[in-house]
């Protein structure tokens, strides 16, 4: 992508992020306790956890693609989306310890959507360890796209996790009525607006990412 | 801790990471770039292809 176009797809992430972050600390009201004042961390907690989603659906089709048709650029899509997967997996991981602790008294358990989120995390860095070993390039963009695909067997199990299992994770019903945490009608409309911010921050990301991918095969034509 | 200082950390760890990644993207960016740009100024028609 030419620099001309990822511009303004720049300047339009850092003005939502810059307003999204005004609007969960001088709009938002402080939650009910025990949430109080951190229970803002849900707005960047949550939409982290939707570009991880995203992210890896995305490494999914790129990689069925590149498998299909041995097409280079869906072999670029996956791996640049599969690197900001990571990232915001990581994100969502790093957020949701530091909400835990206030919460639940430690920073870490054992329970299944945490451990679940984990072990997505390790596939996807074992992803990106793997493509950086080098080697015959083909045969490690086909064997790298069989782990992404494999790999997002894991979002379902994550995402359905805190109705099948018990653990300390809260459920699913956020923004439905009877769940174990309630937002206002204002606090979900704020959250949907990040997950949208979020969106687009991904998307210039990946913009940035999949450029990288086309200037290294530029050098690699070039040699 | 208290609360305040909980979120303080979580939206300063987001920025640092979000910074770093975009830090290393550029660093990596540039890099490729100035690659380019040497294997380009060896080539006498402006293409590096075939010189190494």
């Amino acid at each position: 992508m030419k620099s001309a176009r990822l511009t303004p797809l720049a300047l339009l992430a850092s003005a939502a992020m810059l307003a999204g972050v005004f609007a969960i600390f001088f709009v938002m009201p402080d939650a009910e306790p025990p949430h109080g004042i951190v229970y803002r961390i849900i707005f960047i907690h949550v939409p982290s956890a939707w570009i991880a989603y995203l992210a890896f659906a995305v490494v999914l089709v790129g990689s069925i693609a590149h498998l299909r048709n041995g097409s280079k650029k869906m072999d670029w899509l996956a791996h640049a989306s599969a690197e900001v997967g990571v990232l915001f997996t990581a994100i969502c991981l790093v957020t949701g310890m530091v909400w835990a602790k206030p919460l639940w008294g430690a920073f870490w358990v054992w329970e299944p959507r945490l451990t679940l989120t984990f072990v997505l995390l390790l596939i996807y860095l074992g992803y990106l360890v793997f493509r950086a070993m080098g080697g015959d390039q083909e045969r490690t963009s086909r064997i790298a796209a069989v782990i992404g695909i494999t790999g997002f067997a894991t979002i379902p199990l994550i995402h359905f996790a805190v109705d099948w299992y018990r653990g300390h994770h809260p459920g699913r019903a956020v923004i439905r009525p009877g769940g174990d945490f309630q937002l206002e009608p204002e606090m979900v409309a704020t959250l949907f607006a990040m997950v949208a911010v979020f969106t687009v921050l991904y998307a210039t990301l990946l913009a940035l990412r999949i450029r990288l991918a086309g200037t290294a095969a530029q050098l690699e034509a070039l040699r | 801790m208290t609360h305040v200082q909980y979120l303080g950390i979580a939206f300063g760890l987001v920025w640092i990471g979000l910074a770093l990644y975009l830090f290393s993207i550029a660093r990596r960016q540039a890099k490729l770039e100035a690659e380019i740009s040497k294997l380009s100024a060896r080539s006498p028609n402006g293409s590096a292809g075939g010189l190494d």
